[in-house]
């Protein structure tokens, strides 16, 4: 080493008064030199280099947001909440790939079989997406979240909502490949009458397996039903939907007489 | 039942898993302080935290924790506020860092001021010497760092009720030592409660003992209660012997005999193992007849 730093030369780069030049020889220096290292440490007032510490600190531990999580902010969603929805498993953009490439191929496959394979489908995303999103064995953190003031209901909610959301964001893109527009809205309500469906069962049994009782009995349901109606598609216009609205409103009322259930772990 | 103490109280709590009675009619109250949990695997120890944790409801009697009802749902809130919990088997988000999970944890827990967060999480990972791994991904970790992680998570926010399933499984022995030291200096002398089959974690640590067989509380006193249990009931003789309760070859070549001494037996000292060992009988070493 063939120079040190100067008394001058520390002052005047405290002070912000060292050239661009200067500044970055002094830094270079300091990461090789001890003795220098315990000058510029002086320097500076304690208040100030903790203060630049803990900038520093809290710049290198803030978590990377998410794309979603910082979606979600920018709509206004409170930041934690954005960050609880951004963690869901379900709403992850390899499962939103996963999903928009099944609906796609369902889609597709309606211009020769018609939309029925899409229309089964699509109220199913949200079904295991909700299945994959909390709840023991499939959610590591199971536990941990009950036993917080957020868990149970509250986060089951939150969860629920971002992955119907997701769900119907993401059903767009195989939308597109539709021909008529109404095939596009028409699953929403039993999408979203299967989806509290799997919740409310799920207070009575492990939700995997709510999921799966939901899926047969759906794929079950408008099977019998577009075999036995003289119309096609009869499973999901005209009077069937004014039943999946009633549905909706029941189903909304049982899961809020089973809200306590959520805040267990076991007897589910 | 809501009481005005701050303590846990169980009364009368029992809990069923299909026809195994996994908790008899168990009457407790836990004070502040360091209080053990001792017995073998399947003796009800998880059961009696979970219930405490409030994720598990008894089938029978009532559970009062810092006051509190927790089958009240705004109780329920206000315990899990003040509450830290490390579950038998933790489970982690495996992509997480180590910091972005205690964050998680965090947010669950309500607070919700970034700034104030991460303080407290850089105190926890502190507390547990994880500072130095905050920034690795969960799946790097090794089982040992796990364990400290899930209890550095638990110990956020400063709960006034600490309850820990097993939170020295799987740590070596100089983990060990650093876990007792950061229980045993907790701020504010909170509740702690902590679960274990080692008697060397009670014996050091807690001031006070309770030994769940087959769910029913067979002991409940200080650590030097439960030794002078096996007074007079520990005996080492040069060969081993049949009337004993247990017996084993020590490193000495002789043969230590918790219970009936065998002939030319020296009476012995005992330690909170054979008091163990009498009070959970079989079931401590692994046999259930």
């Amino acid at each position: 080493m063939t120079w040190h730093v100067s008394q001058e030369m520390m002052a005047s780069y405290r002070d912000n008064a060292s050239s661009d030049a200067a500044s970055h020889s002094l830094e270079l220096h300091l990461v090789e030199c001890e003795p220098c290292r315990r000058i510029a440490a002086g320097a500076v007032e304690s208040d100030r280099r903790d203060r630049i510490w803990a900038g520093i600190s809290e710049a290198v531990d803030t978590p990377k947001a998410r794309w979603l999580e910082e979606a979600l902010r920018r709509f206004g969603v409170n930041a934690h909440i954005a960050r609880l929805i951004a963690m869901t498993p379900s709403v992850q953009p390899s499962w939103l790939i996963a999903v928009a490439t099944i609906l796609s191929l369902a889609a597709v496959a309606a211009s020769s079989l018609g939309p029925i394979p899409f229309l089964v489908v699509a109220p199913l995303v949200p079904v295991v997406g909700v299945a994959i999103a909390f709840g023991h064995p499939i959610d590591p953190v199971h536990e941990i979240g009950v036993a917080s003031p957020t868990g149970g209901f509250r986060l089951v909610l939150i969860r629920a909502s971002a992955v119907l959301i997701a769900s119907i964001a993401i059903s767009v893109v195989p939308g597109l490949f539709l021909r008529e527009f109404r095939w596009m809205v028409v699953w929403l309500l039993p999408a979203l009458v299967c989806t509290l469906l799997v919740l409310v069962i799920s207070t009575f049994t492990h939700l995997s397996t709510a999921a799966v009782v939901v899926s047969l009995l759906w794929v079950a349901g408008v099977t019998a039903t577009e075999l036995a109606a003289s119309t096609p598609v009869a499973s999901f216009v005209g009077p069937a939907q004014l039943i999946f609205a009633g549905a909706v409103l029941g189903l909304l009322a049982l899961l809020l007489l089973r809200r306590t259930s959520f805040e267990r772990i076991a007897g589910r | 039942m809501t009481t005005l103490s701050g303590n846990v109280e169980l009364v009368g709590v029992g809990k069923r898993y299909g026809s195994v009675q996994a908790l008899g009619q168990i009457d407790l109250t836990v004070e502040r302080g360091i209080t053990g949990l001792l017995g073998p695997n399947g003796a009800g120890k998880t059961t009696m935290l979970r219930m405490m944790a409030t994720v598990l409801a008894p089938d029978t009697g009532s559970i009062a924790l810092l006051g509190r009802d927790p089958s009240r749902a705004e109780d329920r809130v206000e315990i899990r506020r003040r509450l830290g919990y490390m579950p038998q088997e933790p489970g982690f988000y495996r992509n997480f860092t180590v910091f972005e999970f205690v964050d998680y944890v965090a947010i669950l827990k309500q607070v919700t001021d970034r700034k104030e967060r991460h303080d407290q999480v850089r105190e926890v990972l502190g507390m547990v010497e994880l500072t130095s791994v905050a920034h690795r991904k969960i799946r790097t970790l090794s089982g040992g760092l796990r364990r400290r992680l899930a209890l550095a998570q638990a110990l956020l926010d400063h709960p006034e009720m600490l309850l820990l399933d097993e939170p020295t499984a799987g740590l070596d022995p100089e983990q060990r030592l650093r876990f007792r030291e950061v229980v045993s200096q907790l701020p504010k002398r909170p509740i702690v409660l902590l679960s274990t089959h080692q008697t060397e974690d009670v014996a050091a640590l807690c001031e006070r003992v309770i030994v769940l067989v087959e769910g029913n509380i067979r002991f409940d006193g200080t650590p030097e209660a439960m030794s002078d249990i096996a007074k007079g009931r520990v005996w080492i003789a040069p060969q081993p012997g049949d009337e004993a309760m247990l017996s084993w070859r020590t490193g000495d070549g002789k043969y230590r005999h918790v219970g009936e001494p065998p002939p030319h037996a020296a009476l012995v000292e005992p330690t909170i193992d054979d008091a163990y060992l009498l009070l959970a009988g079989d079931r401590a070493v692994g046999i259930t007849r």
